[in-house]
C-alpha cells in the first residue's frame, strides 16, 4: 500500500517536488528567522558585559546606552570631569572608564578614552578585547582601530590617519595637521568596537585646539609641537563605564549618581536597559516570526491544494482500489499519508538545508553583522516547531482525505465523471 | 466451497437521494463455477446490481449472499474484505494504475486479500504466479515491467483479467470488458479469459449489451427478466 502510494506520488513527481520545495523553503525561512532571532538576541545582549553602570548626562536610558555602547545617535550634553572624579572617588566604585564621543574618521566613530578601557571593556560572557597587531595608545597621537575599520580602510600598525571633527563619512573640516598613527588593531569582537577608532582623551582635546564654538578658528593651524606642550587635560567627557566593588552596591551608587544635585546625571544598568531596548526591537522580531509562520501555512495550503487538485484525476485510481476491496477509509488514509509524507520530507530537507546554510554562513554573518550563529543542530524548541509543522500538514491533509472518502463512497467502483 | 456463488433474495434497493430510481430483484442465483451472461439496456440497473453483488452497497430489503456469506448483514468494512477475498473485477476500461507496471497491477489485489495471497504463496512466489497469468493471457515478457499506461488497450484488458484471476477468487465480475476492443482482440480476450476461468474454477458474471457473445456462456439472462427497475410508485 505504502509502495503504491509512493509510486503514485512518483508518477506526479513535478508537482510533488514543488510542494516539497515550498515546504522546505518555508521551513528554512522559519528556522532561519528563529535562529537569527536567538543569535541576534545573544549577540545584542553580549555587546557589553562586566560593566555595572553607565553614566552620562541626564537623558533617556536607552539613548545613553545607544550612544555610549552602540555608537548610535549623539549625547545631548556632556558630563563634567569634576563629577566623573567624584564618582571615581566614591568608595563603592572599583573602576571607571571615561568615554568621549563626537568625532569621526572616514565614517567610523572616534572614541576618546584611557588605557583602562582595553582592560575593562568586556563583551559576550566577559571576553576581553585582544590585539591582532600592535598595542594600546601610548603617544598623544596614537590610535587603536577596530577590526572592521582596519579591514575596510586597509590600516596596519604604523599607518598615519587623520581624524576629523564631527560625524559623517565626508568631513569638510579635517584636522590635516593633527595626524595620528595606528598603534594597534583589535581582534574582531562582533560588537560596535570593531567599527571604532580609539584615541586617548587628551588626543580628543588636541583635535579641538583649533576649534571654537563648532567652527575652525581663523588663522593658521596650531603646530603639532605647540599642541604637545599644551595642557590637554579634558574638562568634560560624554559618558563613563563604571564597575562597582560589590554587586550589592550597584543600586546604592546608581541612586547616588541619579540624585547628584550639582549636575543632572543619569546612571543605568546596561543589562536592564538592553532588555528594555530589546523589548522595543522585539516587536519587529515577533512580526518577522509571524510572517515566517504565515509562509509555512501558505506552503502547507499549497501542498493541500495540490493534493486536492489531483483528486479528480485520481478518482479512477480510487475506484480501482475500492474494487480491489480497499475501504473508503483506506483510500482516504492513502491521501493523508501522501500529504503527511510530503510535509515530513519538506521539513527534513528544510532542516538539513538550514543546518548547511548556518554552518557555511556563520563566519560571514559574524564578520559582517556581529551575530554569532553558534547553533547548528535543531534544539528541542525547533524540533517542537518541526513536529508542529508536520502535525499541521497531516491535519491539513484531512481535508483532501475527507473529500476522497466522500467521493469514493459516492463513486463506489464506477466513476461518474 | 458452497454450491452457490451469488444468491439474491427479495432484494430492493434505491440509491439514496437519486430520485425515484429503484431496483428490485426477487431472485437470482449463480452456481459455483457457472458462467453467466447478463444483458441489459443501459439504465436498466446493471451498475446497481453489480454494486450490490460486490458489496459496495447494501440492499434496503432482502439478502445478498456471496459464497454463502450474507453481505447484506455485514458492515461496510466486512463487505470490502469479502469483495477483496472472493471477487475479481474487470471494468470496461481504466482498470489499471497507469504508473504501475503490469506485474505490480496484477499483484495489487493480494495486498487486500490475505487468503488469496496465502493461496498464491502455497504454490510458489507471487511474482511467478503473476508471470504465469500474464503469459497465459499473452502479455509478453517484454511488457510485464512496462508501466500500464504504455500498453495497448487490448493488453491492458488482459492485464486486468490477470489481476482479477490472481489468487483464484470464487467469482469474476466483468463489466463490459470488451466494449473498447475490436472484434479480433475481443475474441482473443474471451478465449483467454474463459481458459483461465476454467483453470481457476471461478464463476463468471459477465455483463454486456453485446448479445452475440451470449452463446459462449452456460446461461444467459436479461436483467429485465429477473428484475423490476425504474420509477417506483
Amino acid at each position: 500500500m505504502i509502495r503504491l502510494a509512493l509510486k503514485s506520488l512518483r508518477a506526479r513527481w513535478p508537482t510533488a517536488l514543488l510542494a516539497i520545495l515550498a515546504i522546505a523553503l518555508s521551513t528554512i525561512l522559519f528556522l532561519g528567522v528563529e535562529r537569527m532571532r536567538s543569535a541576534a538576541r545573544d549577540s545584542f545582549a553580549g555587546t557589553i558585559s562586566g560593566t555595572d553602570l553607565i553614566v552620562g548626562a541626564r537623558s533617556g536610558g536607552i539613548q545613553l546606552l545607544l550612544y555610549s555602547v552602540f555608537r548610535i545617535g549623539n549625547a545631548t550634553n556632556n558630563v563634567s570631569m569634576d563629577s566623573i572624579s567624584l564618582i571615581e572617588k566614591n568608595p563603592n566604585t572599583k573602576w571607571l572608564v571615561p568615554l568621549s564621543l563626537g568625532d569621526s574618521h572616514r565614517g567610523f566613530r572616534v572614541l576618546g578614552t584611557n588605557r583602562a578601557y582595553f582592560e575593562r571593556y568586556r563583551y559576550r560572557d566577559k571576553r576581553e578585547l585582544a590585539f591582532d597587531q600592535g598595542q594600546e595608545f601610548n603617544d598623544l597621537f596614537d590610535a587603536v582601530v577596530g577590526s572592521q575599520v582596519a579591514e575596510s580602510l586597509g590600516y596596519r600598525v604604523g599607518d598615519p590617519i587623520v581624524v576629523a571633527h564631527g560625524l559623517g563619512r565626508v568631513s569638510f573640516a579635517k584636522h590635516e595637521d593633527t595626524p595620528f598613527t595606528v598603534s594597534g588593531v583589535l581582534a574582531p569582537t562582533g560588537t560596535p568596537v570593531d567599527r571604532t577608532v580609539h584615541v586617548s582623551l587628551e588626543a580628543i582635546e588636541a583635535i579641538h585646539v583649533d576649534w571654537q564654538s563648532g567652527g575652525p578658528k581663523p588663522g593658521a593651524a596650531t603646530p603639532v609641537e605647540r599642541i604637545r606642550a599644551m595642557d590637554l587635560t579634558p574638562t568634560q567627557v560624554t559618558a563613563a563605564l563604571v564597575g562597582v566593588k560589590s554587586r550589592a552596591r550597584i543600586f546604592g551608587l546608581q541612586r547616588a549618581i541619579n540624585t547628584y544635585d550639582k549636575e543632572p546625571l543619569l546612571a543605568i544598568l546596561p543589562g536592564a536597559t538592553l532588555q528594555e531596548l530589546w523589548g522595543l526591537i522585539g516587536t519587529a522580531e515577533r512580526v518577522l516570526l509571524f510572517i515566517s509562520a504565515m509562509v509555512v501555512v501558505t506552503a502547507l495550503l499549497g501542498m493541500v491544494t495540490m493534493v486536492l487538485a489531483t483528486l479528480n484525476e485520481r478518482r479512477r485510481e480510487m475506484a480501482i482500489l475500492r474494487s480491489l476491496g480497499a475501504g473508503p477509509a483506506t483510500v482516504a488514509g492513502m491521501l493523508a499519508l501522501e500529504a503527511g509524507a510530503l510535509t515530513l520530507v519538506g521539513v527534513v530537507v528544510g532542516t538539513f538545508a538550514t543546518t548547511l546554510i548556518t554552518v557555511s554562513a556563520a563566519g560571514w554573518v559574524d564578520a559582517n553583522y556581529g551575530i554569532a550563529l553558534t547553533q547548528f543542530l535543531p534544539n528541542t524548541h525547533e524540533i517542537l516547531i518541526m513536529a508542529a509543522i508536520v502535525l499541521f500538514g497531516i491535519l491539513a491533509s484531512l481535508l483532501p482525505a475527507w473529500r476522497a472518502y466522500r467521493l469514493s463512497l459516492a463513486d463506489g467502483m464506477t466513476v461518474r465523471v | 466451497m458452497s454450491k452457490t456463488a451469488i444468491e439474491l433474495q427479495d432484494v430492493v434497493f434505491r440509491w439514496p437521494g437519486a430520485g425515484q430510481f429503484q431496483l428490485s430483484v426477487p431472485s437470482l442465483q449463480i452456481a459455483a463455477g457457472e458462467r453467466v451472461f447478463l444483458s441489459g439496456m443501459s439504465g436498466s440497473g446493471k451498475s446497481t446490481l453489480l454494486a450490490l453483488v460486490c458489496g459496495i452497497t447494501r440492499p434496503d430489503k432482502g439478502t445478498v449472499s456471496l459464497m454463502g456469506h450474507d453481505l447484506s448483514a455485514m458492515k461496510s468494512r466486512a463487505r470490502d474484505r469479502a469483495r477483496a477475498q472472493n471477487i475479481g473485477i474487470i471494468f470496461q476500461s481504466f482498470n489499471l494504475m497507469p504508473y504501475a507496471t503490469a506485474v505490480d497491477n496484477v499483484l495489487l489485489p493480494l495486498d487486500f486479500a490475505p487468503d488469496r495471497r496465502e493461496l498464491v504463496v502455497q504454490r510458489g512466489a507471487p511474482l511467478e504466479e503473476a508471470h504465469r497469468l500474464l503469459d497465459a493471457l499473452k502479455v509478453g515478457a517484454e511488457d510485464r515491467d512496462r508501466p500500464a499506461r504504455n500498453l495497448s488497450v487490448g493488453q491492458q484488458q488482459r492485464v486486468a483479467a490477470a489481476r482479477a484471476l490472481i489468487g483464484k477468487p470464487g467469482l469474476i465480475v466483468a463489466d463490459e470488458p470488451t466494449s473498447s476492443l475490436d472484434k479480433d482482440t475481443e475474441r482473443l480476450f474471451m478465449d483467454l479469459l474463459f481458459a483461465q476461468i476454467e483453470e481457476a474454477g471461478s464463476s463468471l458474471l459477465f455483463v454486456s449489451h453485446d448479445t452475440s457473445l451470449a452463446p459462449r456462456f452456460d446461461r444467459s439472462i436479461s436483467l429485465s427478466e429477473i428484475s423490476r427497475s425504474g420509477n417506483s410508485t
